[in-house]
Order: C-alpha cells, then sequence, then structure tokens
C-alpha cells in the first residue's frame, strides 16, 4: 500500500505542474486601485488582451511591446498579456468590450478583425467606433511566382498560355481584393484555389507548379520563403503595398516590387479606378496598414488615454524599441499614431456601402 | 561532415546546453502525462523564454520537449483508456486491454523501447533524406494528399474486427463533425445554427477527451474496480516489455521508417499517421491479426514507434524550405527565427551544417533520456492499475476539464466535453466503434480541402495520375480486406500453426 501511496502523490504533483503550466494561459483582468494623487497609472495594471494564441507571431509581439509600453507610460504600470483565441477574434474583442473600460484595459486585433466588422459581422458584440485606436503596425503580403509554372517575370503572368492558379488559405476579405486585382490584370482562365492547410503548404504548392502564384506576409516571406528565391523556384512579383493619404504605396522592405494597382497599370496600362479599386484601397488600409492595431475604449477616463497617447508617441520613436521590432518581424514595420492610425480605421469602419455589397457580391461569385 | 557531428555532440552535451535539454524534457514528459496537454501547449509557454537563448540551447530545450511528450503521453494511454495526447490515440487500443490483464509494465516497457527506436531512426532519417527531401515535397500534389487521407478512412476498414458497417457510420459522423464550422474553401460557415461557440469548429483535443477519456473514467468509476486484479510481473515487466519489443524487430524498424517518412508530407499530422501506421501493422502481420484490439504488444509498437520517428521526418520539410509539416514545426520555426537561425537550403551550408546535427543529437538524446526516464518510472506508475478508480478518477476528470479548457479559454468546451462524453455513452451503448470517429474527424477537412483544391486545379485529370492510381489500388486493396476478411482466412489457412500462437505465448510467459 506503501507504493500505492506513492503513486497517489506523484500523480498530485504531476496534476499541481499541470495547473501552474495550465495558468499561464489565464490572468486576471486588469485590477483598479493604488492612490488618486500622481499619475493615472502609478501602481495599477493594465490587462491587455491579445486575441491569438500564445506563441503565435501576434503574441510575441504583443507581449514584447507590452515592456516596452510600461516603460514609457508615466508611473510604469505592470502590463499583461491575455490570450483570448478563437472565434476569428471575434471571442477576444466581445472580451474586451465586456472589460471595464477605466482605461486599465487594452486589445490588440489584426486587420482580419476589422475587415470583419464589415463583411463577417456574425457574433459581433462590439462597435470600432466606440474605441480608440492607440497605434498600429503594418506589415504587407507578397505574392510570388512558380517559376516552376513558368513564371519568371510579371509580364509571364499576363503572357502564360496556360491558366493562372492562385492560392490562399481562406476565401475572406482580403484575400477576395487580391484576388480582384489579379483578375482585373487580364490573366488567362485566372482561378483562386482556397483551402490551403497554412503558408507552409501554400508554398509547397508554388513550389511544384500546382499554383502559378502563391501569397505570403512579408515577415514570413523573409523569414521563410525568400530563400527559394536563391535556388530560382519562387520569384516575387507585387506586394499589397501600404495606403498613405488615400493612395497605395509601396512596401519599404521590397522598394523594387511593384504594389498591385503598379501591376495592374503595368500590364493593362489602364489607370486602376472603379468600385473595385477603391474597395481595393480600403480593404488594404485595414489589412495591411492595420496588421497590429491596439485598442483602448473610446469612454476610458480622458486622463488614462491621454496618458497612453503620449506614451504611444514616445514608443514609436524609441530606437530600442524599433530594433527589438525589425528583429522579430525581420521587416521594418512602420508605425502609425493619432490622426494617421484615425485615418486607417475610418477608411473601414466608414466604408461606403455599396463597397460592402460589391465585395460581397464578388465573394459569392468567386466561390460559386 | 563527420567533425560537424562530434562538433555539435561537443555542445550539446556541455553543462550550459544539457540543463536545457533535461528541462525540455521534463516539462514534455508531465505535459504528455496529462490527457489533453500536448507538446503545442509546451511550445507555445517555452517560446517566450528562449528569446535570448543560444541557438543550440533553444533548440534542445524545444526539441527535448516535443520528443519527450510522445513519450510521456503512453502512460494514461495504457494505464487508464485515455490518449495522452493526440498522438498516442491508436495505443490505447492494445495498450489498454494488456493493463486489464495485468501487463501494464510490461505495455510500457514496450512502448518506451519503441519510442527510443523511432526516435533513432527519425533523427537518422532526417539526416539520410534531407538531401532528397524536395522530390518527396513536390511530388505531393493536392490530388496525392487527397488520396492519402483516403487511404487513411479506409483503414477503418481494418480497424473494425468484423463489424465494417458500424465502423464506417462512425468514421462518417466523424467528418460530418469535422465540417462544422467556417469553410476555408468559400468563407461559409456550416452546421453553426446560432452558437457562436461553433465557429471555429470543434477542437479535436476536446473531441479526443469526451470520445475516449470521459467514458473510460466514467466506466472505471461506475464499476470502481482497479483497471487489473495484479500484475502479472511484479518485477522485471518493463524489462520484459523492452526485451519483447526487440523480438518484433520489423514492426519497430518498419513502423519508424514509415513514420518518418510520412512525417514529411506537410498535412499529415501525428495524429493521422498514429492510425495509418496501426492500421498498417495490423494488416501486414503474419499472424494473431485476431489478436489486434485484445492486448497486441505490436499494436502498441507500432503507433508508439512512428510518432517518435515522425518527428524527424517533420523537421525535413520545416529546415529544408521553411515549411512547417506540423503545428508544432509551425511553432519551431518561429522559435528559430527568433534565435536567428535561418532555415532553408542555407542550413546545409558548412558554417550551419552543426546545428543540422545539433537537431538530429537532440533527438536521439532526448528520446533517450525520455524514454529511460519514463521507464524508470514505468513500475511505480503502472500500480495505478490496481489502485480503486475513486481514489485518482475524479481528480483526472477535473485535470481533463481544465486542460481541454485552458486550450481555448472557452466555457463552450466544457459543455461540449459532455455533450461529446454523451455521444460517446451512446455509441458505447449501441456497439459502434468510436476510433473511427475520431479517424474521420482528423481526416474530414484535408479530405474536403484537398478533394476541392485538386478539381478546382485539374478537373478530372488528376484520376488519371499514376501516382493517384496506385494509392487507388491500395486503398481498393484495403477495402477489400476490410469488408472481407479475405487476407485473413488465407493467412489463417497457409500460415505456420505455431506463429499463431506467438502473441498469446506473449501474455502468458510469465
Amino acid at each position: 500500500m506503501v507504493s500505492n501511496r506513492q503513486t497517489t502523490a506523484g500523480l498530485a504533483m504531476a496534476a499541481a505542474a499541470a495547473l501552474l503550466l495550465g495558468g499561464c494561459g489565464v490572468t486576471n483582468s486588469g485590477s483598479a486601485g493604488g492612490s488618486t494623487d500622481g499619475p493615472f497609472y502609478q501602481g495599477k495594471e493594465i490587462n491587455l488582451i491579445v486575441p491569438f494564441d500564445a506563441g503565435g507571431a501576434s503574441d510575441v509581439y504583443s507581449r514584447m511591446l507590452a515592456g516596452h509600453l510600461s516603460k514609457h507610460l508615466e508611473g510604469q504600470p505592470q502590463i499583461i498579456v491575455e490570450n483570448v483565441p478563437g472565434g476569428a477574434q471575434k471571442d477576444g474583442i466581445n472580451r474586451f468590450e465586456r472589460t471595464e473600460h477605466n482605461g486599465l484595459n487594452l486589445a490588440m486585433s489584426s486587420g482580419g478583425l476589422i475587415a470583419a466588422t464589415q463583411f463577417d459581422k456574425e457574433g459581433i458584440q462590439f462597435d470600432l467606433a466606440d474605441y480608440e485606436p492607440l497605434m498600429a503596425f503594418g506589415g504587407t503580403m507578397v505574392i510570388f511566382g512558380s517559376t516552376q509554372a513558368g513564371i519568371h517575370s510579371l509580364e509571364d503572368l499576363r503572357n502564360s498560355a496556360d491558366p493562372i492558379f492562385y492560392g490562399g488559405l481562406e476565401l475572406n476579405a482580403s484575400e477576395a481584393v487580391r484576388a480582384f486585382a489579379l483578375q482585373e490584370m487580364g490573366l488567362k482562365d485566372f482561378e483562386p484555389l482556397m483551402g490551403y492547410d497554412g503558408g507552409g503548404a501554400v508554398t509547397a504548392a508554388v513550389l511544384r507548379g500546382e499554383l502559378t502564384i502563391g501569397n505570403s506576409t512579408s515577415s514570413h516571406y523573409i523569414e521563410n520563403v525568400k530563400q527559394l528565391e536563391q535556388d530560382g523556384s519562387v520569384v516575387p512579383l507585387m506586394t499589397q503595398g501600404y495606403v498613405v493619404g488615400g493612395e497605395v504605396v509601396r512596401d519599404p522592405a521590397f522598394p523594387d516590387l511593384p504594389t498591385m494597382p503598379e501591376a495592374y497599370r503595368m500590364l493593362t496600362g489602364q489607370e486602376p479606378q472603379g468600385i473595385g479599386w477603391d474597395t481595393y484601397t480600403a480593404l488594404t488600409a485595414a489589412q495591411t496598414n492595420l496588421l497590429r492595431t491596439y485598442w483602448v475604449h473610446g469612454d476610458a477616463p480622458e486622463e488614462a488615454r491621454a496618458a497612453l497617447r503620449e506614451a504611444v508617441g514616445e514608443l514609436v520613436v524609441d530606437e530600442q524599441f524599433i530594433a527589438e521590432a525589425t528583429r522579430l518581424l525581420h521587416v521594418d514595420s512602420p508605425p502609425q499614431i493619432g490622426a494617421e492610425v484615425a485615418a486607417s480605421t475610418a477608411a473601414i469602419v466608414d466604408l461606403d456601402p455599396q463597397s460592402v455589397t460589391w465585395l460581397e457580391e464578388y465573394m459569392a461569385r468567386t466561390s460559386a | 561532415m563527420l567533425e560537424s557531428a562530434l562538433e555539435a555532440l561537443q555542445i550539446l552535451v556541455s553543462p550550459q546546453h544539457v540543463v536545457w535539454l533535461f528541462l525540455g524534457v521534463g516539462i514534455g514528459l508531465v505535459l504528455g502525462l496529462i490527457p489533453g496537454l500536448g507538446g503545442l501547449t509546451g511550445m507555445a509557454v517555452l517560446l517566450p523564454l528562449i528569446v535570448g537563448l543560444e541557438p543550440a540551447s533553444g533548440i534542445a530545450m524545444l526539441i527535448g520537449l516535443n520528443a519527450a511528450t510522445t513519450i510521456g503521453d503512453t502512460f494514461p494511454s495504457v494505464l487508464m483508456g485515455v490518449p495522452g495526447t493526440a498522438a498516442s490515440q491508436a495505443t490505447v487500443l492494445d495498450g489498454y486491454p494488456m493493463a486489464r490483464k495485468g501487463l501494464a509494465n510490461v505495455a510500457l516497457g514496450a512502448a518506451f523501447t519503441s519510442n527510443m527506436v523511432g526516435g533513432f531512426i527519425g533523427g537518422i532519417v532526417l539526416l539520410v533524406l534531407i538531401p532528397f527531401a524536395r522530390p518527396l515535397i513536390v511530388g505531393m500534389g493536392s490530388p496525392q494528399l487527397f488520396m492519402l487521407t483516403l487511404l487513411g478512412f479506409s483503414l477503418v476498414g481494418v480497424l473494425a474486427r468484423g463489424a465494417v458497417g458500424p465502423a464506417f457510420m462512425s468514421g462518417l459522423l466523424g467528418m460530418l463533425l469535422a465540417t462544422i464550422g467556417s469553410a476555408s474553401m468559400t468563407g461559409d460557415y456550416r452546421f453553426v445554427g446560432d452558437v457562436f461557440y461553433l465557429y471555429d469548429g470543434l477542437d479535436l483535443s476536446i473531441l479526443a477527451i469526451g470520445l475516449f477519456a470521459i467514458p473510460s473514467i466514467m466506466s472505471l468509476l461506475t464499476q470502481n474496480q482497479s483497471v487489473a486484479q495484479k500484475m502479472v510481473h511484479q518485477r522485471g515487466g518493463v524489462l520484459r516489455g523492452a526485451r519483447a519489443a526487440f523480438g518484433h524487430k520489423r514492426v519497430l524498424v518498419g513502423n519508424s521508417l514509415l513514420g518518418s517518412v510520412l512525417g514529411i508530407v506537410p498535412g499529415i499530422g501525428g495524429s493521422v499517421i498514429d492510425w495509418i501506421t496501426y492500421g498498417a501493422t495490423k494488416q501486414a502481420v503474419r499472424s494473431g491479426r485476431d489478436q489486434f484490439g485484445k492486448g497486441d504488444i505490436r499494436g502498441v509498437m507500432a503507433p508508439e514507434a512512428a510518432n517518435n520517428a515522425k518527428d524527424g521526418g517533420v523537421l525535413v520539410p520545416t529546415l529544408m524550405f521553411g515549411i512547417p509539416g506540423s503545428a508544432t514545426a509551425a511553432i519551431l520555426l518561429g522559435g528559430f527565427a527568433t534565435m536567428g537561425v535561418a532555415t532553408g537550403p542555407s542550413m546545409l551550408s558548412p558554417e550551419n551544417l552543426y546545428l543540422v546535427f545539433v537537431i538530429i543529437w537532440t533527438l536521439v538524446l532526448a528520446n533517450a533520456i525520455g524514454a529511460m526516464s519514463s521507464a524508470a518510472l514505468a513500475g511505480t506508475l503502472s500500480r495505478i492499475s490496481l489502485l480503486k478508480p475513486y481514489t485518482y478518477g475524479p481528480f483526472l476528470l477535473v485535470i481533463m476539464v481544465i486542460a481541454g479548457y485552458q486550450a481555448g479559454v472557452r466555457w463552450g468546451d466544457v459543455v461540449a466535453v459532455v455533450l461529446i462524453g454523451l455521444l460517446a455513452w451512446l455509441m458505447q451503448g449501441l456497439k459502434w466503434p468510436r476510433p473511427p470517429l475520431l479517424i474521420g474527424f482528423v481526416l474530414g477537412s484535408g479530405a474536403e480541402n484537398y478533394l476541392w483544391i485538386s478539381v478546382g486545379r485539374y478537373g478530372w485529370t488528376w484520376l488519371t495520375e499514376p501516382s493517384v492510381i496506385v494509392i487507388g489500388v491500395v486503398i481498393l486493396i484495403t477495402l477489400t480486406a476490410g469488408f472481407t476478411g479475405v487476407f485473413g482466412r488465407l493467412y489463417a489457412r497457409f500460415a505456420p500453426v505455431e506463429t499463431l500462437i506467438e502473441p498469446t505465448k506473449e501474455s502468458s510467459r510469465g
């Protein structure tokens, strides 16, 4: 019987370890407290909701950012990251809505969530117009071609005698505007194929020529795909670009690659205009300008929001932060604050209803 | 080459690196031991820690952890019939019956031996196949991947042990459950009603806990009898298991090779490899096929060898092309990037070659350390099978529900576990086998997506590709075998009688 007891003790220890590990994912919401004098955040704790799994790129980035933001906030509050994955980020931001609007709760989201407020509203229990975007960090998409499928340059896409297959993970609003842009370039028998199981599967399909063109986020591209350029397996063709002042401009990380509107101009000789391209620009603002956006409740105490704005202003010029961010993402991710980030979010929040209908119809046609 | 290999070993066994290896292996064993937690959780939790570590230390910790989870997960699979991670589901089929016969320590001994050999072979495959990886990755298009998922599904018939109809119904039900949630091809939501929880689809670990763990613990509790009445081998059972494992060299080596080669193909995860190797072994053995599912030691060895061997295979596309072969490999890639290790063809350049060897040595050492420390614990822990379930059952239930809940931190998970547990109870009552449901679920979304892409890309011409036809013929043979049991009868007729007794000899030898 002694050995039985030992076994139970062993089990108990294992369980304790499990609880400890499990506990890492669950943290308490930011609790109010501290004195009324001095800086607002003196002795307080901020809870930052990240709607992604622990360990993913958004999580790692947010944890790094939390450390630096804390340093710049007067009173140096502790910032705790809480991962609330699931529901295509809606779970996390719904939770953010339910937390106290007291300035001690912040949230992160990607452009996908911002687009979802227009195109995939099911399950959304919040209104982005009620939130103040504090800062956003961009990241673009790179479109690359398969040399196995005979693509060595942008012109090859137009001159190809074979149908053009473009692959991605899931047909959503931001994927749809890329498919639209490519289709507009007059590619022969253009066919979007969605449902690949991750970025790696897309790269593999491009390698074997199953896909003529694929896409990848710019940091994934630099980290994982670029090496395949060297042995001539893939060729970078264009980027989705950033939106500055309503215009789509090149990604500073890929100064030699044209944006999709530029590629359209080069291949067709026409100016990109009309409701389709307007929608492309609006969605690009959401997808690439707002790749990682950090929010505070719009009705949080003005004192808290002022302190956050000031800290964010210092943060984006902090060289130590920029160096660490660049090391993590492998690309210089242009930060936006103040009016700039507000303009980017407005592009989606105030999107013309005609654009919404147009894109919904385009997606229905594509998936039919 | 040899110089790099020795240099890497030297780096790895130096005190400042080996500490991280032990840490990774230790955490991995505990994570594997607890049903519902797995390598993915561990990697995610440890990833922030590796910032600033030297590459060799970080690699040792992450890969050590990953290898060790698939060793630790054997304990609950064998001792309680509860899969420790998704990659040890098939181990339950024969491991748990062995425990019921009082052979828990033998089963564990055989399993850990298989883990260790599988890990070694996986490491060697990684070394040998790196230069040849490209044709394999490029050769596997969506049509081939679709056919492979069908091949996996056809093994349902092999696993069925007679009741082929209910088995396929159960498998199809699993495929149906896999369609819940957002369809990535079109962006539509299917079968979600107004339940927001379902928008993401069901989670595999939740399904596995509800399907196997809950009913298993419940029936243990209601009968309140220990899993086994007595240990057949009070002492030396583990060693006996190890010796028995080496007696089945072909099962051991064959499944290790199969596991590592399947691991190379992106899109086939550990839970699929597990079932494929189990089914293939049952199909390929010459004798005693009807012992599978009743406590055949080979049924424990096959999935255990394969799920450690696959770790080596998965790393081939991950290291060579930056193409993660699995979800854990994807996190590993992120970890490499954080430490400034660039993956890709440049890994084979002379200045980086030592890192490849660090990885291979880590696989070998982690599997050896993990298997040996597990074997050391096996004697004590296997006595759990003698305990009355009320001493550990309620506690285990709580742990599993918490583990399931922490995966997504959603209350819906808890509800889903209970509902799936009820479904499992119903299936038990109807005598519908449950493993096919899990197989159908695991393969469902892959089968659907790859079929969609294949038809969209190639029309119907892909059906005439030679490789597709070859896999198709294998599927037909497997299905025929499953429905008619014709091969079993042939073997029974022609195989020498003495080999038929072998598995029973195993269980009565002492």
